[in-house]
């Protein structure tokens, strides 16, 4: 008689108590011992009886790990936010105009010096003279609940140009050019 | 000519309750929102600007000069728009149509802002006067008249070439139109009084290419005269500076105002450029004071991230100015009388 422990169902049975009290060894019921098929063992199968002779059997939990608690996502409150349109670059630090986005501003009037160590390696590409970002300052709430304040760069990636897009604009194009032609 | 806080506008009296409006700027409204600092100016004093603004002129299309012109040539029903000959031009339109579309945030604005106002004018039929070296803009009863110094047949080639060029190819990334030098084919103005003369430099400089240089030379339209009234160009820039502008275009010491720049990372015009202006001529206004701009206020968190990581910010927008400068039209002896409203002062105050 073979009988091979069912971890599963063991898991199903049995309540699940406190790390602390774990054993180092899982045990097996009485009626699995008893009923089921035959404990494997290192020198091959052998006759429940056997198997267990010496062995006190007794109703004892399977006890697990408890399982961790999922994490808060992070979270960052908005302070201040601009669009920043690049204006020059330098060795070290780029200039920018400034719209308030905050205060709903609709033209730029403010002008920014920046460390370009503060533009991502993957934004890089993207500093340009002409090029549009948002500079952001905010509280970030850690999933720990430790609070900093942070400031980001992130640099616009406009889309690529569509067929739409340039059809749409040459169709403007072309209207503009027959009416300026209609009136020479 | 106004100033407030970015950009500028030109306001010309030409006589008989005539006005032309050189360029278009906004200022802000103490209730919120904005609105064309010239259209503000026309209705304080009492002009109509529907039916007594004769001319628009857009001498480039760089946005300090070109903020609310949309309003302005919306308002000014009677007005004829004028703007440079190149924006005539295939290359133009078609570049100018791509580049409107490229991006739709309001600080990419200056493109749309052209395009728009040459869409309106389509939709009321109203063609624009398209202009290049010494065209005739206009011409009074009173025989007073403007012309165009500028752009030349040769810049306008080079900037369409540009243009030209510019356009973007299928499933490129899209980008922000890249410097086009609007300078290059911005429209100087000289406005013949009969006994005395004005020059509006817009923002024509003389490096590179030798734009001004060019002007001295062949232009027709100002031989023999030479303007007591001078509009800066390009805010008092070293670029913009020519010896031959003073020496042969100007009586001396002449009347001379600018509006500064805030917007650049150098701020114009610069302290040499001050020191220099006021070589030339004595009486010299600016529409702001450099040092007007308070710093902006913010939470104290926001400050202190910010000088935590080393990004240091000013604000660009000094507070609004006007320099008005007024003289009887057929005197040939009189001088131009100065009122200053706002932050306008004179040019040897510009950073005190």
């Amino acid at each position: 008689m073979t009988a091979n422990i069912d971890l599963e169902r063991a898991r199903e049975t049995w309540r699940r108590i406190p790390v602390a009290d774990v054993p180092t060894k899982p045990l097996v019921s009485q009626e699995d011992a008893l009923s089921g098929p035959s404990l494997q063992s290192s020198s091959g199968t052998q006759s429940t009886e056997a198997a267990f002779a010496g062995m006190f059997v007794a109703r004892r939990p399977v006890l697990f790990a408890e399982e961790q608690a999922p994490e808060l996502p992070e979270q960052f409150l908005v302070l201040q936010d601009w669009e920043g349109v690049v204006d020059s670059i330098g060795p070290r630090t780029f200039t920018a105009r400034l719209r308030d986005r905050t205060n709903k501003e609709t033209y730029a009037s403010e002008m920014a010096e920046l460390p370009i160590a503060d533009v991502s390696d993957d934004d890089r590409e993207l500093l340009r003279p002409g090029a549009i970002f948002y500079m952001t300052v905010g509280r970030l709430t850690r999933p720990s609940g430790r609070q900093d304040r942070v400031g980001r760069l992130v640099f616009r990636r406009l889309p690529a140009w569509t067929a739409s897009t340039l059809r749409r604009a040459e169709q403007r194009a072309e209207r503009l050019r027959r009416f300026l032609a209609s009136q020479n | 000519m106004i100033g407030p806080g970015y950009g500028e506008s030109i306001i010309v009296h030409l006589g008989d309750g005539e006005w032309v409006i050189v360029d278009s700027c906004i200022q802000k409204l103490d209730e919120g929102g904005s609105q064309s600092a010239a259209i503000a100016y026309l209705r304080e004093i009492g002009v109509d600007p529907i039916s007594q603004v004769s001319r628009v002129v857009a001498t480039h299309w760089h946005d300090d000069h070109i903020g609310g012109l949309s309003q302005v040539v919306e308002e000014c029903a009677s007005a004829i728009f004028c703007c440079a000959m190149a924006l005539r031009e295939d290359e133009f339109i078609g570049f100018a149509s791509v580049y409107a579309e490229a991006d739709p945030s309001p600080i990419a604005r200056s493109t749309r802002e052209i395009m728009d106002v040459l869409g309106f004018l389509e939709s009321r039929g109203k063609v624009p006067a398209f202009l290049g070296r010494d065209t005739l803009v206009r011409r009074t009863e009173r025989n007073i008249s403007v012309y165009a110094l500028s752009p030349s047949n040769e810049r306008i080639r080079d900037f369409l070439a540009r243009a030209a060029a510019s356009m973007p190819a299928l499933k490129a990334t899209r980008t922000r139109i890249g410097d086009m030098s609007p300078n290059a084919i911005a429209i100087a103005m000289f406005i013949d009084l009969g006994t005395d003369a004005v020059l509006l430099g817009a923002d024509v400089e003389e490096t590179p290419g030798g734009a001004w240089s060019t002007i001295v030379v062949s232009s027709e339209a100002m031989r023999g005269h030479r303007s007591s009234l001078y509009k800066l160009a390009h805010h008092g820039s070293d670029t913009a500076e020519c010896a031959a502008i003073w020496d042969t275009l100007l009586l001396p010491a002449p009347f001379a105002i600018l509006t500064p720049n805030t917007r650049l990372s150098r701020p114009l015009p610069s302290a040499e450029a001050v020191e220099r202006i006021l070589q030339r001529t004595p009486h010299a206004y600016s529409t702001a004071r450099l040092t007007s701009t308070a710093p902006r206020r913010r939470d104290i968190a926001v400050e202190r991230t910010l000088r935590e990581n080393g990004w240091k910010i000013r604000a660009v927008e000094p507070k609004a100015g006007h320099v008005r400068l007024r003289r009887r039209l057929g005197d040939p002896t009189g001088e131009w009388s100065v009122e200053l409203r706002g932050n306008a002062t004179h040019l040897k105050h510009i950073r005190s």
